[in-house]
């Protein structure tokens, strides 16, 4: 393992907070984005970038929905930009992290093109989904540099290092990569307006087989998936939540069946009360929170690979660790 | 179990339809035990490390971690089934989400990380009367909320007087009871509080009209009982109360519970 100094550590930490908080306003950005089309409001400026031909237009509600969606993505481009900058001045960061920020630059420069294309094509269906799965895609390269950066920065003495089996970290990315599908899959949904397409629930139109038309396919398929991705999750709980795992994909193993079974309460509520904004608004974000958490463990474990030997799974399994260091920091008792 | 009976009673206004009742009371029993088959699973490694549970059968080996998934799967799958085709959709759909969040919600997240986690978590044991009424009308009775919230507020004297008792047990376990976290004294507090609770929505019953006078003087007579127990207790300022108050506690569930019973039986006769 390559040492660096207390210096070139500074830098990528710096760098790290950057990329980090660009991550957030990503985050936050693809809620955002969610709320805007849970609102309707994604028309609400006929033109594109400006909108109503200003800056800064007269608002009612949609409208600035819309425009602030704008105003945030162009401060993540600022953002990036800076990054970008202190890339370019870095001749350490140049040799370590010029090809993922080029690759982000690219994802979001496509990103914003599609964004405009969303509103010049009126909300075409498949304009729509691009920008979803491209929003995913950035995201996905940016959490990797940051957390790139993250553990460049710390020193390797104070570092997680937990080897797991392979079928644990297979597992993970899988449901990471299964949870990015359904994204799309619900992303579809939503640009082709599949969302109230089968009247009742669980069946569609009193049955289980796919049906002929688009649109109700389209919802079927997207609930397979979720019963597929719900059973996924739990198994991968299950048998996670007996070995030793670092802290991050602890964090998954307790929290995505649960958010899992609120994605589908959420689903459920969309269907039977048509789409209330905030339940809509929230089924992405909630979307967006499962897929992030699984990324992150994904990328954990992917790290820290190196070294697992079979037959060394504790006794303490990866959960009971949190709980020991609760218990341990309660002020004593009788 | 018993807690499903007098909310069939209820919701029915009289006999319940046989073939609905058993399917209900199967369904949850079938339900409860999936619930349990999973949390052995899941707190494989706790009961490992205590007294109290350390010869079940998949901490002690006598049952592989898949087989335990496997068989755990089937329940679920089959109280699914049998509450699907026998009772209503709502009933099915309680029953499945109480099972979701008691793994899911309790045994993964809650357990392990704060003192009140059967305080949240009791709400998945407490399903009992939500599924025997949607498993006769297809909704949820205001009766079966309260009998549901009864319930939830029984959890946690139930489980702390327990919890008294092997504290020692879950401290090496590192599991967050409240004897653990807060001490004794604060728990003895709590417990008696919570018996205090009992006796709004056990007289609610009564005054709404949904059960008659022999519920209300024994149910009552029940709960002031207990509440005296759990002052007892608290009073005492040692743990000497601690199992008789759980031992009453399980005896208290049944006579609530049976007395609401007897009282439809009856037809509110008395």
């Amino acid at each position: 393992m390559h040492q660096y100094s207390e210096h070139e550590r500074a830098d990528f930490r710096r760098f790290s907070k950057l990329l980090t908080w660009a991550a957030s306003l990503t985050f936050g950005l693809i809620c955002l984005g969610s709320l805007v089309r849970a609102s309707n409001s994604g028309l609400s400026c006929p033109d594109w970038p400006l909108c109503y031909g200003k800056a800064v237009p007269l608002f009612d509600t949609h409208i600035f929905l819309e425009w602030f969606h704008r105003v945030v993505a162009a401060s993540l481009a600022c953002l990036m930009i800076t990054a970008g900058v202190k890339l370019i001045r870095s001749r350490l960061l140049r040799r370590l992290f010029t090809i993922q920020l080029s690759a982000s630059a690219a994802l979001l420069s496509i990103q914003i093109v599609l964004g405009g294309l969303t509103v010049l094509k009126l909300l075409d269906p498949a304009t729509v989904s691009a920008h979803l799965i491209n929003a995913l895609l950035f995201f996905t390269v940016l959490v990797w540099m940051a957390m790139r950066a993250h553990s460049l920065a710390t020193e390797p003495d104070t570092q997680e290092h937990i080897p797991t089996p392979l079928s644990i970290r297979a597992g993970f990315i899988t449901a990471t990569f299964l949870m990015f599908v359904q994204i799309g899959i619900g992303g579809t949904v939503s640009s082709r307006y599949a969302g109230l397409a089968c009247p009742d629930f669980p069946t569609c139109n009193g049955s289980f087989m796919v049906p002929p038309n688009l649109p109700q396919a389209l919802q079927m398929l997207h609930r397979g998936f979720a019963l597929l991705l719900f059973i996924y999750t739990c198994c991968l709980s299950t048998f996670g939540s007996r070995i030793r795992l670092p802290s991050s994909a602890r964090r998954a193993v307790r929290l995505v069946p649960l958010l899992v079974l609120a994605q589908i309460g959420l689903g459920m509520i969309n269907i039977y009360f048509s789409l209330p904004i905030w339940a809509s608004a929230l089924h992405l974000a909630n979307a967006a929170a499962l897929y992030s958490l699984l990324l992150l463990a994904s990328i954990d474990l992917l790290a820290q690979r190196k070294g697992y030997h079979h037959g060394a799974i504790s006794r303490h399994n990866s959960a009971a660790e949190g709980g020991k260091r609760f218990v341990a920091q309660l002020p004593t008792t009788h | 179990m018993v807690t499903i009976i007098p909310a069939l009673l209820l919701a029915a206004n009289g006999l319940p339809p046989l073939l609905t009742s058993l399917a209900a009371l199967l369904g949850t029993y079938l339900a409860s035990a999936s619930a349990s088959v999973f949390n052995h699973l899941l707190d494989a490694d706790l009961d490992q490390v205590m007294n109290r549970t350390r010869d079940r059968p998949v901490p002690s080996g006598q049952v592989s971690p898949q087989g335990a998934f496997a068989f755990g799967s089937a329940l679920g799958v089959a109280s699914l089934l049998v509450l699907y085709n026998w009772t209503t959709p709502l009933a099915t759909t309680v029953a499945f989400l109480a099972n979701a969040f008691y793994v899911l919600g309790y045994t993964l997240c809650l357990k392990r990380y704060t003192d009140q986690n059967i305080v949240i978590g009791g709400a998945a044991g407490a399903v009992g009367p939500l599924i025997g009424w949607a498993a006769i009308t297809g909704t949820i009775g205001w009766p079966a909320w309260v009998l549901f919230g009864v319930i939830v507020l029984w959890t946690p004297p139930h489980f702390w007087a327990l919890a008294i008792k092997y504290k020692n047990d879950y401290a090496t376990a590192n599991i967050p009871m409240l004897p653990v976290t807060r001490g004794d004294e604060a728990t003895r507090r709590q417990i008696f509080a919570y018996t205090l609770t009992l006796i709004p929505p056990i007289i609610a019953l009564f005054s709404f009209g949904a059960a008659g006078t022999f519920y209300l003087v024994t149910s009552l007579a029940a709960t002031l009982y207990f509440c005296w127990k759990a002052w007892q207790l608290y009073q005492k300022h040692d743990n000497s109360g601690a199992m008789p108050v759980f031992h009453y506690s399980c005896l208290y569930l049944f006579a609530i519970f049976g007395s609401l019973t007897i009282d439809r039986l009856l037809g509110g006769f008395l």
